[in-house]
């Protein structure tokens, strides 16, 4: 079996990489293109730490093969941030002490980014249900939740150019 | 470990690679990879159905076709909207945006309760192998499964009747849990409020979802009351095995069933 070519775009920089077959994206993400912000967690689909938006949809990059990407737009927790400013997302989960060991913290902001990407404007129920596939083993997730919450505020805040 | 992907663009290209030994297909990996990863599956090559346009939901004049690869989250939508338990109660809302339709017929127990509600709706599948397509009653495809050659290519039922579904998910947590039971109805009452006809569909009382042929002889002709349903469940409960998993023994099953399908088929 032969390595292939696969291209996609990822934080909006083209990439054109040789894959072995078989690679998961987790891997090919943490290992060959230096975004080691998506973990690897459970490799099962249970705990969320591998996260990622393919084309706008958050999907758990353990699950998914690189030679599938073909084509797609992949955006990671490196892409949250723009020109080295924090997404309102990465500032709140700062300011709530809502990362401790941090193992989950990039899968619970792309999942919370999809939710606030549809809905900016969630109660708290929403934010539940949006991070109930992301597990965290240290904050007890209260701290997540109000941290997504003053994300929305803050991006309420924002004009809408900077969200 | 590494194993050949294949990313054909038509049934007939899909049956075309799945031939040979340790072929598998795949549509949202969430059961395949998952088991990949895990070191319980060697497959020599996978098939992936993402692009062999197996995807969408047709609304026709009667019934509604859904593609056995369309994403648990596309099944979204107003004509659907009947089916919103199923769909909040399916896992996360991340797996849903991976994991298909027809992938969850595939998914062990305590998974896969879409075919518990699929069941109750008398759904058919589509079905594709090497000698032609053909329909199956869901029912068979539980009973004797496909070919390894062959793939579920869609779902096909007739929409509920208005007031006529029903759905319960008993689960250990209100999130992204695997069930417990599973309860799926469709029932027709008749203007006095006897059960004229019933199809009730259960998960994890038994290998796979069942249809429970006791509990709807015990509904029917009954005034759809709190007695009737407690009765429909007792009955189901000693016609079903249970079974025993990290989410509740089988006695607990057996035991909660009759309160579980009060609970669903009268929401109290």
């Amino acid at each position: 079996m032969r390595s292939s070519f696969v291209s996609f775009t990822l934080n909006g920089e083209e990439k054109e990489l040789l894959i072995a077959p078989g690679q998961r994206l987790v891997d090919v993400l943490r290992e060959q293109c230096g975004a080691m912000g998506t973990r690897n967690g459970c490799g099962q689909g249970g705990c969320g730490a591998c996260t990622v938006h393919v084309d706008a949809v958050p999907m758990l990059s353990c699950l998914v093969l690189a030679e599938l990407a073909e084509g797609c737009d992949i955006l990671t927790i490196e892409g949250a941030a723009r020109d080295r400013t924090l997404h309102a997302l990465q500032e709140a989960f700062v300011a709530e002490a809502a990362t401790q060991c941090g193992f989950c913290t990039a899968g619970m902001i792309m999942a919370a980014k999809a939710l606030l990407d549809r809905d900016p404007a969630p109660q708290r129920e929403a934010v539940v249900e949006a991070l109930s596939g992301n597990v965290c083993r240290c904050t007890g997730y209260e701290p997540i939740i109000a941290a997504v919450l003053a994300a929305a505020a803050m991006l309420a805040r924002l004009p809408a150019a900077a969200a | 470990m590494a194993f050949a992907v294949h990313r054909p663009e038509s049934v007939p290209a899909v049956i075309a690679a799945l031939a040979g030994p340790g072929r598998v297909a795949v549509s949202g990996g969430t059961l395949v990879i998952r088991d990949i990863n895990e070191g319980r599956s060697f497959p020599n090559a996978i098939v992936s159905l993402r692009r062999a346009g197996l995807s969408g939901v047709v609304r026709n004049a009667e019934t509604i076709d859904i593609g056995a690869a369309t994403p648990i989250a596309d099944l979204a939508r107003p004509e659907l909207a009947f089916l919103d338990g199923v769909l909040r109660g399916f896992a996360s809302p991340t797996l849903r945006n991976m994991a298909s339709l027809g992938g969850n017929l595939f998914a062990p127990r305590p998974y896969g309760d879409s075919g518990v509600a699929l069941l109750a709706l008398d759904a058919s599948l589509g079905i594709a192998g090497p000698h032609g397509a053909r329909r199956m009653p869901l029912l068979e495809f539980y009973a004797a499964g496909i070919a390894a050659d062959e793939i579920v290519t869609g779902l096909r039922f007739a929409l509920p009747a208005p007031g006529t579904w029903r759905w319960l998910k008993a689960t250990r947590r209100a999130l992204n849990s695997a069930s417990v039971l599973a309860i799926a109805a469709v029932v027709e009452t008749d203007s006095a409020g006897t059960v004229a006809a019933a199809r009730i569909a259960l998960g994890g009382v038994d290998a796979h979802p069942v249809r429970s042929p006791a509990a709807e002889a015990a509904l029917c002709g009954r005034v759809l009351d709190a007695a009737a349903a407690s009765h429909a469940g007792e009955e189901a409960a000693a016609a079903h095995p249970c079974f025993a998993d990290a989410y509740a023994s089988a006695w607990y099953r057996r035991r909660v069933l009759p309160v579980h399908m009060r609970r669903a088929l009268l929401g109290i």
